[in-house]
């Protein structure tokens, strides 16, 4: 074992020390009396087998992860562990670059770097500054990258937002550590380079780095120092200059030429490869993520698949499971028999929240291979008790929810749920993440007799070790299968020593992959989310104006356009609620209580109207607060406010009546020589809007909220303020509709506005919004009301029977829908 | 015993309308200073009317990812009609009128869910412009129309009493079982709440996601037409824009059962519950002689303070 | 910054586009001035705010039928039918599609009193003459015909208190909350009762001119209601909801007042054979429509046509029943309206 604990320098000023930290999940304990050691201006490499704890230990030190004992020091300063948290660490200058990236994909580059650096959020003109500090980090760490920093991050590349998160991450003028998780996993191979350089360039200037990677080359390259961690604990602490890549991959627990012979196999495997025991073969696959694969698999086998974390394992597995469910043949893959899969990204794809245990385990049996259409309970619950017992699934009962337990026993129960569906093939996808090594070994055992059974186990780990049990191993890297081990070359150290071999092509092929631009009209569509709403009303515009042509006269124009003004503003009220991913289902009641008020009690006591209309929007706000604060869809408690506004209004006027102001009807019968009035001030709607919620400092945040409300809290922002000031917003921009809906009609009517609630959020999603993802376009909602309320008039131009009017208006609402959206979801189709 | 509770709450969403049906029911009695069965019973039989079709909603609602039905009110209508229309009146039409009810039903909940899957509209907006759609069916079909009667067989239904209990009542009741036993004992129910639940775990643990929406408009469509010609049989005619108090009302009720709107979790006893407490706080407010706005304000405020109070038990984060 | 130019970019062209449509419409418009001065044949719309109930479904029909006969008879060059859904937001684009028509009369079935003012003030700018009829719009200078809703309101409650002697208890159905016709004919029905002090109403319920909530409406509070006596409702459809929601609740039916629908007045016949029921009603009429179109005429050649006029309500009582036992299911008690009718009883009659 070499250990060459590294010496302190006295001129070095300590920068950071973690020591004798310890952390546990359930049964695991991910951090064990891990300690870290950091003088100002180095770099220290972290590296140690995947899941040996080095995010978590990554977590811990950014305030993201609370240890449960230990100690943290910062430039000398003892730091309470019990306080420490994520902006305490931003205060000391700490910043991470996680893995999972935390971009707002709806926003531009830029955008995302002023969400990030507050102290853009002063300079007068942000925008400038954000986008010159954006480029200037990014041609520092980056340079001659080709990234567009007004590009909105949706349409970058992986590898480009790697660059982009580390980028903001370096623009930090406070920035004392830097900590990178993985960053060079996805970048090409002259990114890497450069952020290579930028590291050994920076570290002279007194920064400090942490750099977790599996390329090891890599480490020793840029890293003063390196520790290696193992199964939470350190393992050593290395100077780089007196190691090389073979010491720390036997650090790492490659284990040594003598001990691989004392290791013997428990049993003899031998599987027949007769053509009939053929489950699967794959011939020549190519995808976007794995490339010219060939492996034929037999039942009866376990068959390991591994390689650095990212190498096309996962995706692999994904392929497979999805030829599975086609039934037609995949070109390269054929599947002779049933498929389970065992996910591993457990909330996102495996655990159904609100389920017991039980639930869980059955789900698969009960809907996929059983054709019965009852279930049976007793015997659901005898055979889910079998399996529960045989995996000694730690819980009080097969009857609690599945997600009070520990990440591990999840992970059984996720198991036991491809074992109790009896399919022949069974794919694993990282299942022993997190889980104890007793489980472990009983899991690998559960697959050997499986496989002993005449299954077919497709085992994806990240955990080398564990693969000895399997009959093969297929090595990935970069998508390449770049090693097939079997039998007794099945080892530790030979998989890991496998996992570093490259490909010739494979680098160049993914640079080309991410520089590589599609122009396709899709593509044009999606970045141009206001020209389909823009095409949709000039089209509909040509149809009018041939039938009619009066109608495009300067008089027809403002008839028909200054009728649509409430709509519009009714519209970009309800974008604001949708740009907080909830749904106004009170809108119109809404607007009836603000053309009431207008029309009443604001000619009568305008001090009073207004103190009405004020408290309307203050009541938007409280409303966005209930919704926040006891995450209740908005969708029902808006329906209940929709009551309250309606009361209100029947309150104050019990038929329709009352009159408007006279400036009001002045201002919306204004003639302008040239312009109709009515575009000018659709036009001045959109643009007002367009600067609130798209170019204002906030509106930015806000936008960045209804994308990733988590990467916003994370950057500092608090969120129920978000959430209440677009409700605000909301309410004011509805007020304005209800007063406008005065002017136009000269009177008010409760009930006058009920139909706009739903119109709007038509309005919105046609002219580009999304109802999920903080992505509005005010332009495009403005077209949108315009052309849903020229469709009206459509109808009534061409003459249609009065019975098939709605008939004619729904069609042309869908068509209009239709085309927008299958344009735009040709790019990231969901699989299933 | 706050634990206790809140886990009342937990396994039983419906407790909450079920209290605030009584609530609302002993209020009633209150300003009658009686206690009134009679009225009860009345409310519950138009509840069960209101019950059918909001089982339906709760269907699309499970399905999740923004589930809802806002065609309903039109197919309710046009089932309305058609029933009348075919029936005429003679009981040899009765399985014939009521099969096309049931095709029409399916179809629309069928179309509704082609547009969701295949051309990904958002359902909100889906159903509402196929509701259009079928509105215009709506008006053609009762320009033509000359029926005046239906069957006996629905009137009993929706109007008859069985030793003193309204029939339409039973019904419910057999229909809440059945579709209890639906997501208790059928595969198909643990299909559907899972796939509200997460689609993509849904997906890898072998359910067929597509197949699984479709059926739950399907459904929806179908339990509307029932309900259209049973609505229809009560009033004993069919009448344009029939439908329409219910397109909000039939959310209302799934929701304050305590079913997710987030989908994933569904509640037939609750939504029963949930009609129940709808119909019976309309009574109160009407008994209550306040005038209609401050009547609307406070159905409001109820609304809303029962949502507060159930809280919804979703992600536990 | 590139992404921003274009997308500017598209919504300048955008606005470019539209103006130089604007633009050579406007030309066009310079051209094709006064298209209707040299004593051509006028061509007359009907702009309907809502074709979802049977009402409205009559009205629209006595419309065609009386336009169709006048076009027949050479009294106009064409008519225009546009039915609204029911928003405020369609019949004001369908407004505007008529202004740019250039009809030289609308009648117009309004949303509101009040909501299309601006339209119709829109239209007599632009020389079109407004005639508004069934829901009137207040606008000061379109001409009105306008059912009499308090008077029908009063009609109700005078024949409730005649008939019971002014002692009895009464159930009111109310029409669609905030509405105008429904607040009118509430006031004059309370009006009356409030004279009468033995007229007690023992309960009030908003039908919202639908009979399906009419029936729930009614049926819920049943249980809870003392007898009554007598049912003082709004619009046609309610009456027969009423009748289903006290047989349903196996009450003995009181004096429904009838308000026009075929159900209800074979229901009556029928149970009048039966067991001598008799009720007695009114009900605004459809046929209102095929006056409209007469009206029209007459405002489009110039006649003197009073601003305000009144449209008699169309009687129900138990001698009439015969004439309506062919009645279509679904339809409302609908007199026809001819051109004299219309000259005696509305333009002569100031």
């Amino acid at each position: 074992m070499v250990t060459n604990d590294s010496q302190t320098p006295d001129k070095k000023e300590v920068l950071l020390e973690a020591s004798e930290i310890i952390k546990t999940y359930g049964a695991t304990k991910a951090v064990d009396k891990m300690s870290v050691f950091l003088n100002k201006g180095e770099v220290l490499g972290l590296v140690g087998a995947n899941g040996a704890g080095k995010s978590t230990m990554m977590r811990i030190i950014s305030g993201v992860t609370k240890p449960d004992s230990g100690t943290l020091a910062f430039l000398g300063n003892n730091l309470n562990i019990k306080e420490y948290s994520t902006t305490i660490a931003r205060q000391l200058g700490i910043r991470v670059v996680y893995q999972e990236l935390s971009l707002c994909t709806n926003l531009k580059v830029y955008e995302n770097f002023f969400i990030e650096q507050h102290q853009i959020f002063a300079v007068g003109n942000w925008r400038r500054a954000a986008n010159e500090a954006a480029r200037k980090s990014l041609d520092k760490v980056f340079p001659g990258n080709n990234i567009d920093t007004t590009e909105a991050v949706s349409n970058l590349s992986i590898a480009q937002r790697q660059m982009v998160e580390i980028a903001r991450a370096a623009c930090d003028p406070d920035l004392k550590l830097l900590i990178l998780d993985e960053p060079t996993s996805s970048l090409g191979a002259e990114q890497t380079e450069q952020l290579i350089q930028y590291v050994l360039k920076t570290r002279e200037t007194g920064m400090s780095f942490i750099f977790i990677s599996h390329r090891l080359q890599e480490v020793l390259k840029i890293c003063n120092n390196v520790t290696v961690m193992n199964n939470g604990q350190l393992k050593c602490n290395n100077q780089a200059c007196s190691i090389n890549e073979a010491i720390l991959i036997q650090q790492m627990g490659g284990v040594s030429v003598a001990e691989k012979s004392l290791e013997s196999k428990t049993e003899k495997r031998t599987a027949n490869y007769d053509a009939a025991n053929l489950k699967l073969e794959i011939n020549k696959l190519e995808t976007d993520q794995v490339h010219r694969i060939n492996a034929k698999m037999y039942a009866g086998e376990v068959i390991g698949v591994t390689g650095l974390e990212g190498s096309g394992q996962k995706a692999l597995l994904n392929i497979l499971y999805q030829a599975s469910r086609k039934t037609a043949k995949m070109n390269g893959i054929s599947i002779h028999d049933t498929v389970a899969y065992v996910s591993g990204d457990r909330a996102k794809e495996g655990v159904f929240p609100l389920w017991s245990i039980l639930t869980n385990m059955t789900i698969t049996t009960l809907t996929k291979f059983k054709k019965d259409i009852l279930i049976d309970k007793k015997q659901e619950e005898l055979s889910g008790k079998t399996w529960y017992d045989r995996l000694k699934i730690k819980a009080s009962d097969i009857h609690v929810p599945l997600t009070s337990l520990s990440g591990g026993n999840q992970q059984k129960a996720l198991i036991a749920r491809a074992f109790l569906a009896d399919a022949n093939i069974i794919l694993l996808d990282d299942p022993s993440r997190g889980v104890d090594v007793e489980t472990k070994k009983q899991l690998a055992q559960l697959y050997r007799e499986a496989a002993a059974q005449g299954k077919l186990i497709i085992w994806y780990s990240t955990e080398e070790e564990e693969l000895t049990e399997c009959d093969r191993v297929l090595v990935m890297h970069d998508g390449y299968l770049v090693k097939e081990l079997s039998g007794s070359e099945i080892t530790k150290a030979n998989i890991i020593d496998a996992s570093f071999i490259t490909v010739e092509d494979d680098k160049k092929a993914k640079t080309e992959n991410g520089e590589k631009k599609k122009h396709t009209i899709a593509d044009f569509f999606n970045k141009q989310r206001t020209a389909m709403p823009c095409i949709a009303l000039l089209l509909i515009i040509a149809v009018i104006s041939f039938v009619n042509p009066h109608a495009v006269s300067n008089f027809g124009i403002n008839l028909l356009i200054g009728s649509a003004i409430p709509l519009i503003l009714a519209s970009i009220s309800q974008m604001f609620i949708i740009a907080a991913s909830d749904i106004d289902l009170g809108m119109g009641a809404y607007l009836g209580f603000a053309n009431v008020i207008s029309a009443t009690v604001l000619i009568a006591n305008p001090a009073l109207g207004m103190l009405i209309l004020v408290l309307g929007i203050v009541g938007y706000g409280v409303l966005g607060a209930i919704i926040h604060v006891r995450k209740i869809p908005a969708i029902v408690v808006t329906l209940g406010s929709s009551f309250i506004w309606l009361g209100i209004a029947l309150s104050v006027m019990e038929k329709p009546g009352g009159s408007a102001p006279a400036a009001l009807v002045d201002f919306f019968n204004l003639d302008f020589p040239l312009i109709p009035m009515s575009i000018i001030l659709a036009l001045a709607i959109a643009v007002i809007s367009y600067f609130i919620i798209i170019r204002s400092k906030y509106g930015t945040v806000l936008r960045g909220f209804g994308n990733n409300p988590k990467a916003v809290a994370r950057s500092g922002w608090s969120t129920l303020k978000a959430k209440v000031s677009l409700y605000v917003l909301a309410g004011f921009f509805g007020v304005l509709a209800g007063i406008s809906l005065t002017g136009i009609t000269t009177a008010a009517d409760a009930n006058a506005a009920s139909s706009y609630t739903l119109l709007s959020i038509a309005a919105v999603v046609m002219g580009g919004g999304e109802l999920v993802g903080g992505i509005v376009e005010p332009f495009g909602v403005v077209f949108g009301a315009v052309t849903l309320s020229l469709i009206g008039a459509l109808v009534g131009f061409i003459h249609i029977g009065s019975n098939y009017q709605p008939a004619v208006q729904g069609c042309l609402m869908f068509i209009i829908l239709a085309i927008r959206i299958a344009i735009r979801r040709k790019n990231n189709e969901t699989c299933y | 015993m706050k634990l206790a509770i809140n886990n009342i709450g937990k396994n039983t969403p419906w407790i909450w309308a079920c209290l605030g049906s009584l609530i609302c029911w002993l209020l009633t009695s209150l300003l009658l200073s009686k206690l009134d069965f009679q009225s009860l019973l009345v409310n519950a039989a138009l509840a069960s009317l209101l019950t059918i079709v909001s089982l339906g909603q709760m269907f699309a609602m499970t399905s999740g990812d923004g589930g809802i039905d806002l065609s309903i009110p039109y197919t309710i209508t046009l089932s309305a009609f058609l029933s009348f229309g075919i029936i005429q009146g003679s009981e040899s039409n009765l399985i014939l009128g009521m099969s096309v009810v049931a095709v029409v039903g399916i179809v629309i909940g069928f179309l509704n869910a082609i547009s969701i899957i295949t051309f990904k509209i958002p359902p909100i907006i889906a159903t509402m412009a196929i509701g259009f759609i079928v509105n215009s069916g709506v008006l053609v079909y009762s320009s033509s129309f000359t029926s005046n009667k239906t069957s006996a067989v629905l009137t009993t239904i929706a109007n008859g009493r069985l030793l003193g209990i309204p029939i339409i009542i039973l019904f419910a009741i057999a229909l809440i079982l059945i579709i209890t036993f639906v997501f208790e004992k059928m595969s198909y129910g643990r299909a559907i709440t899972a796939v509200g639940q997460n689609r993509l775990a849904a997906f890898f643990a072998g359910i067929n996601v597509n197949r699984t929406i479709m059926l739950a408009y399907m459904i929806s469509g179908l339990l509307a037409a029932v309900g259209g010609a049973l609505i229809g049989a009560r009033i004993d005619g069919a009448f344009l824009e029939m439908g329409q108090s219910y397109m909000l009302q039939s959310v209302g009720a799934v929701v304050i059962g305590g079913t997710l709107v987030s989908g994933g979790k569904a509640s037939t006893v609750g939504t029963a519950f949930g009609a129940l407490m709808l119909t019976l706080m309309v009574t109160l407010m009407v008994i209550s002689r306040l005038p209609i706005g401050v009547q609307y304000i406070i159905e409001g405020i109820i609304l809303i303070l029962v949502l507060i109070i159930d809280k919804p038990h979703t992600e536990s984060d | 910054m590139k992404k921003n130019v274009s997308r500017f970019l598209l919504v300048v062209l955008a606005v470019v586009v539209m103006l130089t449509i604007a633009a050579c419409g406007n030309s066009q418009q310079a051209t094709k001035t006064e298209p209707n001065a040299g004593g051509k044949k006028p061509v007359i719309a009907l702009s309907n705010s809502f074709y979802g109930n049977t009402w409205r479904h009559q009205m629209v029909d006595a419309f065609e039928a009386a336009a169709k006969l006048a076009k027949a008879e050479g009294l106009i060059a064409d008519y225009i039918i546009l039915n609204g859904d029911g928003t405020q937001q369609t019949q004001m684009t369908q407004m505007n599609d008529l202004i740019l028509k250039h009809v030289d009369i609308i009648a117009i079935d309004s949303f509101s009193p009040t909501a299309m003012n601006g339209a119709i003030e829109k239209a007599e700018k632009a020389g079109i003459k407004v005639l508004s009829f069934d829901s009137i719009a207040t606008e000061k200078d379109n001409y009105k015909l306008n059912f009499d809703f308090p008077k029908f309101g009063k009609d109700m409650a005078n024949y409730a208190v005649q008939q019971f002697n002014g002692k009895a208890n009464v159930l009111i159905v109310r029409g669609v909350a905030g509405s105008a016709p429904d607040n009118d004919m509430y006031e004059g029905t309370m009006e009356v009762l409030k004279n009468h002090p033995d007229m007690k109403v023992v309960g009030t319920v908003y039908g919202q001119c639908t009979t399906s909530v009419t029936n729930s409406q009614i049926s819920s509070i049943l249980p809870s209601l003392p007898n009554v006596d007598v049912v003082i409702l709004q619009s046609g459809g309610d009456d027969y909801g009423a009748v289903q929601a006290f047989q349903t609740a196996g009450k003995p039916v009181p004096k429904i007042l009838a308000n026009g629908s075929a159900e209800f007045v074979k229901w009556w016949s029928e149970e009048n054979k039966k067991n001598g029921y008799t009720t007695w009603g009114e009900c605004s009429t459809p046929g209102i429509g095929s006056a409209a179109v007469w009206l029209s005429i007459a405002l489009a050649n110039g006649e003197n046509v009073p601003k305000d006029m009144i449209m008699p309500f169309a009687e129900i009582s138990q001698k009439d029943l015969e004439k309506y036992q062919s009645m279509q299911p679904g339809t409302i008690v609908s007199p026809e309206y001819t051109k004299d009718w219309v000259y005696q009883n509305l333009l002569n009659k100031k």
